[in-house]
């Protein structure tokens, strides 16, 4: 229904309209009949948006013309993006790929392959295999490789076939020789290979060698000057005070170190790190299907708004209303998603919190305040939709989200603290894994107005 | 043939005059300086930091693990920050931090919390690099143990340990004690994986990839805007053919001098291939990019609609040609699918 109240109209002090009071319903046929120049189509230009009234209003649906502007341009952004919802699906399919393949791939890419390597010790000496068992636990020894007893024989065919990098050949006599003190030289067999793994494997080895002669020389030495210099205990506790010390020293080894483990990803771990980078990827690049907003036909109809009473601000954040709303919903579908997914294979990855939806909005409405920026600076939707694209892939390059920002040059991630994607990183982050502060809350918030207040200014400008 | 160049050097001159071509100029050399500032951490990094709280002794402990024979190059660091830091950021494997008090705590016997080892979740070899550095540790902390020895089994005799010091080092130097015998085999599978290794090198070109993106997303851009004009555009007013030829010549025009810029970042980048080669691939990329576009956009009628495939079809490219990372490691179909878009073919010309 359309609703004209008490509409007057002058043109300098000539009176044109006077009091204009009429509904009109959906469907409705009325004629405008009057003289030459009585105001009928100055009338239907008020009706249309192109003039302004004097006095009076006009509504739509019984409602001011700015409630009626913002329900009919949801409805076409709602038809707009339906129309999409094939290659809306297909994004977010590709945006999940891609953020667990770049997950896995640094994933991997810190994990140590462990070295597979042959022990060849005769069948029937169990001391020696006991030996090996006990050696193979040990932690640095399972992080670098993967010890199997076998025989000579396999041994040798495992390194020609390349599925052993080496193979420690352990004579019979070799236990009662680490029990009398008198060791024999190992055999060690490398299949030849640049592998850097079997490089480490190999350091592994010497540095093990490295402590046993380091032991064995004092052992020896003072076994030696006992025949030199009178000592004060027989030479059976001599060699076990000596080998006593020496063992004490390198089991305590561990003891000697205080392990502190950097994470490139701040608080949290890699695979949480990249479940937010997804969301705010798939979120950002989103920003390109809402184009049709600020069409150049977009805009011609702005500026008639502009005649009927609707402010340049209220359009602005009509937009923002709508990308925010359609962005908070994308958000909190991939949410619950994740957190169906987690439930599915019983993980605590992601636990579904009701609040956290709660949590998203002053970032959806902050991300929306960006992207009327870019469209409001920009002339067109195409030159909108290029200026986003190259904005948000330097982003998320700068603020980490392709690899985190620590392999980034020092520069780069000083400038990539002010982007505003780290923001809305760190502030998705604790609302998914934790709880905003209210300081981040009203951080995000802040910069949500200054975008709106800006794009609205640039639109202005624009329009 | 004189018209369609005439149409060519008019549509490149347009897209000059255009601010989004600027735009994109700008936003493709911002890219490629970003991809080739990343430094991604290698799990064959072996360096390793140190940084000594402790006096001489430590040092001389630091100047020993320096001049090993490791395949870990030990490096003095100057503060415990930037230690942090190079190992943060992959630089190094880890940094051993040498606390204050270390030797005095060694010879009381006191062997706790000594040294902080720094690492990350993707220290592989940290580990190692720790039993390296124990391994020092207790040879050049050994004369401390043996004081230990000559207190207990020589009353703290000084002569004692002279000598003990003295066949300590003879013995360490010498194959009386402890030692393996090396033996290496050729190993069969080793050419196959090296020619195999060379491959996966290939697999990812950040650089050029993203020069390929940039370009292709031009062109989808360019055919937008066709739509957006609809009948109002020139094309639409050309009989069938010549339109055909107009659009092909308008998406190869509006990449063509972005064109001429990636050449010349890739060039400057580590992923060249040669003047010549680039050249080469670079045209048929277009060629191919050109007619992809005309095909793909004629699917669609609605601007709006188009413009949503754009994004998913960059994405598609990106992930799957591959740019960054290679896909078709995990899901072998992707190897396939690839083909579909030209980025991989100009990927794989070099």
């Amino acid at each position: 229904m359309m609703d004209v109240a008490h509409i007057k109209k002058y043109y300098g002090k000539k009176r044109v309209l006077e009091d204009v009071t009429f509904q009109a319903v959906s469907g409705e046929r009325i004629a405008v009949v009057g003289k030459n120049g009585c105001g009928k189509s100055t009338l239907l230009q008020i009706l249309s948006g192109m003039m302004k009234p004097d006095k009076g209003t006009l509504s739509f649906y019984g409602k001011n013309p700015f409630s009626t502007y913002f329900i009919l341009e949801y409805k076409r952004s709602i038809r707009a993006l339906l129309s999409l919802w094939w290659s809306l699906l297909l994004f977010l399919g590709i945006t999940i790929g891609g953020t667990l393949l770049i997950s896995v791939y640094l994933f991997q890419a810190q994990v140590f392959q462990p070295v597979p390597i042959g022990v060849v010790v005769s069948e029937e000496v169990d001391g020696v295999r006991a030996l090996t068992r006990v050696v193979a636990a040990m932690d640095s020894v399972k992080k670098i490789c993967t010890m199997e007893v076998m025989n000579e024989a396999d041994a040798i065919e495992g390194l020609q076939s390349g599925e052993l990098e080496a193979a420690i050949v352990l004579e019979d006599e070799f236990y009662e020789g680490v029990y009398d003190g008198k060791f024999m030289p190992v055999d060690v067999m490398f299949a030849e290979s640049s592998d850097s793994n079997q490089k480490v494997f190999r350091e592994l080895l010497k540095d093990g060698v490295s402590v046993i002669r380091t032991s064995q020389a004092a052992l020896f030495a003072t076994v030696d000057a006992s025949s030199e210099f009178q000592a004060t205990m027989s030479f059976y506790d001599m060699e076990n005070y000596v080998a006593f010390l020496y063992i004490k020293n390198a089991f305590a080894r561990n003891e000697m170190f205080q392990v502190s483990t950097l994470r490139s990803t701040g608080e949290v771990d890699l695979f949480q790190y990249y479940l937010v980078i997804g969301i705010t990827f798939f979120l950002l690049m989103c920003g390109l299907n809402f184009g049709f907003l600020y069409r150049q036909e977009s805009r011609a109809v702005e500026r008639k708004l502009r005649i009927i009473g609707i402010r340049e601000w209220q359009v602005s954040a009509t937009k923002i209303l709508i990308m925010g709303s359609v962005l908070w919903g994308s958000a909190t579908l991939i949410y619950s998603m994740g957190c169906g997914v987690s439930h599915l294979f019983a993980s605590n990855f992601l636990m579904f919190d009701v609040v956290t939806l709660f949590y998203f909005v002053p970032v959806m409405f902050c991300i929306a305040g960006y992207f009327h920026v870019i469209y409001g600076v920009s002339k067109s939707s195409v030159q909108g939709g290029m200026l986003l694209f190259i904005t948000n892939t330097i982003m998320v390059i700068g603020a980490g989200g392709i690899v985190p920002a620590v392999y980034l040059p020092e520069m780069v991630r000083k400038v990539g603290n002010y982007f505003p994607l780290t923001l809305w990183n760190g502030y998705l982050v604790d609302a998914i894994f934790a709880q905003p502060s209210m300081l981040m809350m009203v951080l995000v918030s802040m910069l949500g107005f200054i975008f709106a207040v800006m794009g609205a200014i640039m639109l202005w400008k624009n329009t | 043939m004189e018209k369609y160049l005439t149409w060519y050097i008019l549509l490149i001159k347009a897209q000059l005059k255009n601010i989004i071509f600027w735009i994109s100029l700008m936003g493709m050399l911002g890219v490629a300086l970003l991809i080739e500032a990343i430094t991604l951490p290698q799990n064959d990094n072996t360096r390793v930091l140190i940084y000594n709280e402790d006096g001489q002794w430590a040092d001389q402990l630091v100047e020993t693990l320096e001049n090993s024979d490791s395949i870990f190059q030990f490096e003095k660091i100057e503060s415990e920050d930037a230690l942090k830091e190079e190992v943060l950021a992959g630089k190094a494997e880890c940094g051993f931090i040498i606390h204050a008090g270390f030797r005095q705590k060694l010879m009381e016997g006191d062997c706790r919390q000594l040294v902080t080892s720094v690492c990350t979740a993707g220290s592989a070899s940290e580990a190692v690099a720790r039993e390296t550095f124990y391994a020092v540790v207790l040879e050049t902390s050994s004369d401390l143990l043996l004081q230990k020895v000559t207190d207990e089994v020589f009353e703290g005799n000084e002569d004692a340990l002279k000598v003990l010091i003295e066949k300590n080092q003879h013995y360490l130097t010498s194959d009386e004690v402890f030692r393996l015998n090396y033996q290496y085999f050729n190993k069969e599978a080793e050419k196959h994986l090296e020619s195999s290794s060379s491959v996966d090198d290939r697999r990812s070109q950040p650089i050029r990839g993203m020069v390929g993106v940039m370009l292709f997303l031009t062109m989808l851009l360019a055919r937008g805007q066709d739509l957006r004009l609809g009948a109002s555009s020139i094309a639409s007013n050309l009989p069938r053919y010549e339109k055909i030829k107009f659009l092909f010549l308008k998406y190869l025009a509006v990449a063509t001098p972005g064109a001429c810029l990636g050449i010349g970042i890739i060039l400057c980048s580590g992923e060249s291939g040669g003047v010549g080669k680039e050249l080469g691939a670079m045209l048929v990329f277009l060629l191919v990019s050109a007619f992809w576009v005309l095909i793909f956009g004629g699917m669609f009628r609605r601007e709006n609609v188009y413009s949503g495939w754009i994004m998913t079809l960059i994405l598609g490219n990106i992930l799957l040609c591959p740019v960054f990372f290679s896909l078709g490691d995990y899901i072998k179909a992707v190897n396939i699918l690839k083909w579909i878009f030209p980025l991989s073919i100009y990927l794989r010309l070099i």
